[in-house]
């Protein structure tokens, strides 16, 4: 549209002042931005206070501002214009006049002198940044009153202690997990939607009365509650030792202070003597000073013979792992079994024409009984031959003939005395002697055996792996001096220089060491303190350590 | 003698800054190896405790920029002490923190802190280097006889104006009114220049408004009209638009220039305070959260 704008005003010295201005466009826009179609300088106009647009035919003069426009005297936000009509936004009046010849729309815009002017004014230049409307005060408290509730105020209010806890703990709003500042470990999992499981009391330390709702029946092989209470370890809490939301995650603290604060200045001193670090203080390991006791002979020497062992098929080279075979997992070996370790070889068999008949590897009185036994059906089968030869001979008796009582007595006294030669020639001569203890008891034909007792474990207060430290480089025979061993009493456990070859305490270690501190090797007075009281469970233990 | 903030005393507060930093640094290698150097630890807790009290001391800047009868040392020994000693912490938090982060508070708060040091960071170097060309900028003179240059060189042009047709005035008025300075927080610190003007058109045709940075448009608009001005007195007039609107421009473009400077030293505040209410908040949070769940 083509539109005729004329401006009538009063000039210098009053004269009155009229200019036109022709605007082309679609839409003539009103307002106190400088970007509008006509510039209302006036502060009570807005910026783009209203507009004026063609629909169809017609002119239609609209305004989303809050004071609107006046047409004709009311107050409009949507109004067709015709010639004659009267806006006024502000102190600027505009009226509609008809259109001279090529235009389509046409008005008058003047000032109206009896509204006040003294709101008209230049544009203020806005030269900071305050003066263009930036604020740090709402940024400010935003920030803090944000941070407040979404890591405060909502964390508590998630929580089961603040009495009606809110249900954001599942989800992604904020709940008390933004306050964990680690994982849990994996063991605790369970636990990860129940900070107060754990955290029982507001601004309390987290209780050992908490570990034992859960601890308490596991607790006596950690601490069993019947043994004496060191005063000083009463002070100390599972938390002293066991910390949570650590990172790498661990149950255990495995710094060196966990044991040496107390280690260092033992109450004992003769027990262990004072401990600080594996290799610079730490006593030898006390498997080197006690004697084994198994009372079984076996020369290591002789079976570990690099040219071999003689066997009933020719030489063979003997392994270690060829008796000492580990357990499921690695750590320690299956007990040693005569039947499936020492008996290829060790035969028990006594009877050179019945070579596949053993006595069983049982006390020496079920040995006599099952070659009484032997010799009694040997003979009776065998009779009367047997009688009259100086070995017995085996016979198929005669089908019919039945012995007396007389001749049965006597090829039964006949097979004891048999039996019992053939027993004292396997226990104390050819069988048992070679790695049992037997003496001879004072009635006839008794013996006794000191009983094998193998131990399984030699350092029960160490942990230690065999299978984590098989490797090619550390052969069996790196720690265990097997080799040249004579006795079953020589000690077979390495001292501790064999471990401090590549373990050091995690202070001392060199470059090619293997930082280990306490808790590499040890688990906490695991047979030794109690600290924990283990509910009625303890009561009771306690009330049976005093009747002993 | 100037002296600047960063060198103030011999640099004093940076030595102090230094030897806090390496105490902490010192006890931090020293500690126990296996064990988790968070702030669980007896030295956590103390850097923790040094960290809280520098943020709670850094912040109190705010309070002591606005006492300004305090005699609590000078204002600039404050700020010298408040840049080193912020840059300490730092290094103090970070120890604290054992490097151990997570999407938790304590790790929000650390955020946070590093947010309000980097906007500092920001603030210190734009201080050493604006202030300077600020007052090349500005050639001595206030901001107030600037625009007052300003207001003079408009009053002129109307003047000139009124001696030559309508539309001359419209093309002054309206050279004025649309100058746009400082229009929006972006336009200040990019010196946009928005500006327009309302042109009169061709004998005959309508108006229309162009865009006119730098005040273009209006001087070429008078430059052409010039070029075809054969009346001695309107060349005369014309002539004297052209220079006002030339003088117009460069003083205008010296306060753009000089808003633009001052937007950019202001503007790391707009980030470093609000931040640091936030941090606030966010260490009452922190430690109020670990003794919550001690």
């Amino acid at each position: 549209m083509r539109a005729l704008i004329r401006f009538v005003g009063r000039g210098p010295g009053g004269a009155a002042l009229q200019r036109d201005r022709i605007f082309d466009g679609e839409v003539i826009t009103l307002g106190r931005a400088t970007d509008q179609v006509i510039n209302l300088k006036d502060r009570r106009v807005e910026l783009e206070h209203a507009r004026i647009v063609r629909v169809g035919g017609r002119f239609l003069v609209s305004s989303r501002a809050l004071t609107g426009v006046l047409v004709n005297g009311t107050v409009r936000r949507d109004a067709p214009l015709a010639v004659g009509d009267a806006l006024q936004i502000g102190a600027n009046v505009l009226k509609l006049i008809a259109p001279p010849a090529g235009f389509d729309l046409a008005f008058t815009f003047e000032l109206d002198n009896s509204v006040d002017t003294r709101a008209v004014e230049a544009p203020a230049l806005l030269l900071t940044l305050a003066e263009v409307g930036a604020r740090m005060q709402p940024w400010a408290w935003a920030l803090s009153i944000a941070v407040l509730v979404g890591a405060l105020l909502v964390p508590w209010l998630s929580s089961p202690q603040s009495g009606a806890p809110l249900p954001t703990r599942p989800t992604v709003l904020p709940s008390d997990h933004a306050w964990q500042s680690g994982p849990l470990h994996t063991a605790h999992a369970n636990l990860s939607a129940k900070c107060e499981s754990c955290h029982e009391r507001p601004f309390a330390r987290v209780t050992d009365q908490a570990c034992l709702t859960c601890h308490a029946a596991s607790l006596h092989r950690h601490a069993p509650p019947d043994n004496r209470q060191l005063p000083v370890l009463a002070m100390t809490h599972c938390a002293s030792c066991h910390r949570e939301h650590d990172e790498p995650s661990t149950l255990v603290r495995n710094d060196e202070q966990v044991c040496v604060s107390c280690h260092a200045n033992p109450q004992h001193p003769a027990r262990s003597g004072p401990v600080a670090d594996f290799l610079r203080q730490h006593p030898a390991f006390a498997a080197a000073r006690i004697r084994d006791e198994s009372h079984v002979k076996f020369p290591h020497d002789v079976h570990l013979n690099p040219n071999g062992i003689k066997t009933t098929t020719g030489n063979e080279v003997m392994t270690c792992a060829g008796c000492h075979e580990p357990q499921a997992g690695g750590a320690r070996f299956q007990a040693i079994s005569m039947q499936r370790h020492c008996q290829r070889c060790h035969s028990l068999s006594f009877d050179p024409r019945a070579p596949e008949r053993n006595v069983p590897h049982a006390s020496p009185e079920i040995v006599l009984e099952s070659l009484l036994e032997y010799y009694s059906s040997e003979y009776l089968q065998g009779y009367p031959d047997a009688l009259n030869t100086a070995r017995p001979v085996r016979k198929v008796a005669r089908p019919g003939v039945d012995l007396s009582a007389a001749q049965r007595a006597r090829v039964l006294a006949r097979a004891r005395a048999q039996a019992e030669i053939t027993a004292r020639d396997l226990l104390e001569r050819r069988a048992c002697v070679v790695c049992h203890d037997v003496q001879r008891g004072k009635a006839a034909s008794t013996w006794t055996v000191t009983p094998v007792s193998l131990r399984a474990v030699w350092m029960p207060k160490a942990r230690f792996s065999h299978a984590a430290h098989a490797t090619s480089l550390t052969p069996c025979k790196s720690c265990h001096a097997a080799q040249k061993s004579r006795h079953a009493t020589d000690m077979l456990m390495p001292p501790i220089e064999s471990c401090r070859a590549c373990h050091a305490g995690p202070h001392s270690a060199a470059s090619t060491q293997i930082a280990s501190s306490c808790t590499s090797c040890h688990d906490f007075h695991s047979t030794q303190y109690p600290l924990w009281q283990a509910g009625p469970e303890r009561a009771a233990s306690t009330a049976k350590a005093r009747q002993r | 003698m100037h002296e600047s903030l960063l060198a103030y005393r011999r640099k004093r507060f940076l030595w102090i800054a230094v030897a806090l930093v390496l105490i902490c640094v010192l006890a931090y290698a020293l500690q126990d190896d296996a064990e988790p150097h968070d702030g669980g630890t007896w030295l956590g807790y103390t850097l923790g405790g040094i960290g809280a009290a520098l943020i709670l001391w850094l912040a109190a800047l705010g309070l002591r920029k606005r006492s300004y009868r305090s005699t609590l040392g000078s204002l600039q020994g404050w700020v010298s002490a408040h840049v080193y000693l912020g840059l300490a912490l730092l290094v103090i938090v970070t120890l604290h923190t054992g490097f151990q982060f997570g999407w938790n508070v304590h790790t929000l708060a650390y955020v946070l802190m590093c947010l309000v040091i980097a906007s500092g960071v920001v603030g210190v170097v734009l201080y050493v280097r604006y202030p300077r060309e600020l007052s090349a900028n500005r050639a001595s003179l206030t901001r107030a006889q600037l625009t007052g240059q300003l207001a003079e060189i408009d009053a002129r042009s109307l003047r000139v104006a009124g001696r030559l047709p309508p539309e001359y005035r419209d093309l002054a008025q309206s050279a004025r009114d649309r100058t746009r300075l400082g229009d929006g927080v972006l336009a200040l610190l990019r010196g946009a220049d928005r500006s327009q003007v309302l042109l009169p058109g061709a004998a005959g045709g309508g108006a229309s408004i162009v865009m006119n940075p730098g005040q273009r448009a209006v001087i070429d608009f008078l430059s052409e009209r010039l070029s075809r001005s054969s009346d001695g007195a309107q060349t005369q007039a014309l002539t004297e638009l052209m220079s006002l609107a030339a003088a117009r421009r460069v003083l205008l473009e010296q306060l753009r220039r000089d808003a633009q400077l001052k937007a950019w030293l202001q503007i790391w505040l707009y980030v470093h305070v609000p931040v640091t209410f936030g941090l606030l908040a966010a260490l009452i949070a922190h430690v109020l959260s670990v003794f919550l769940y001690w």
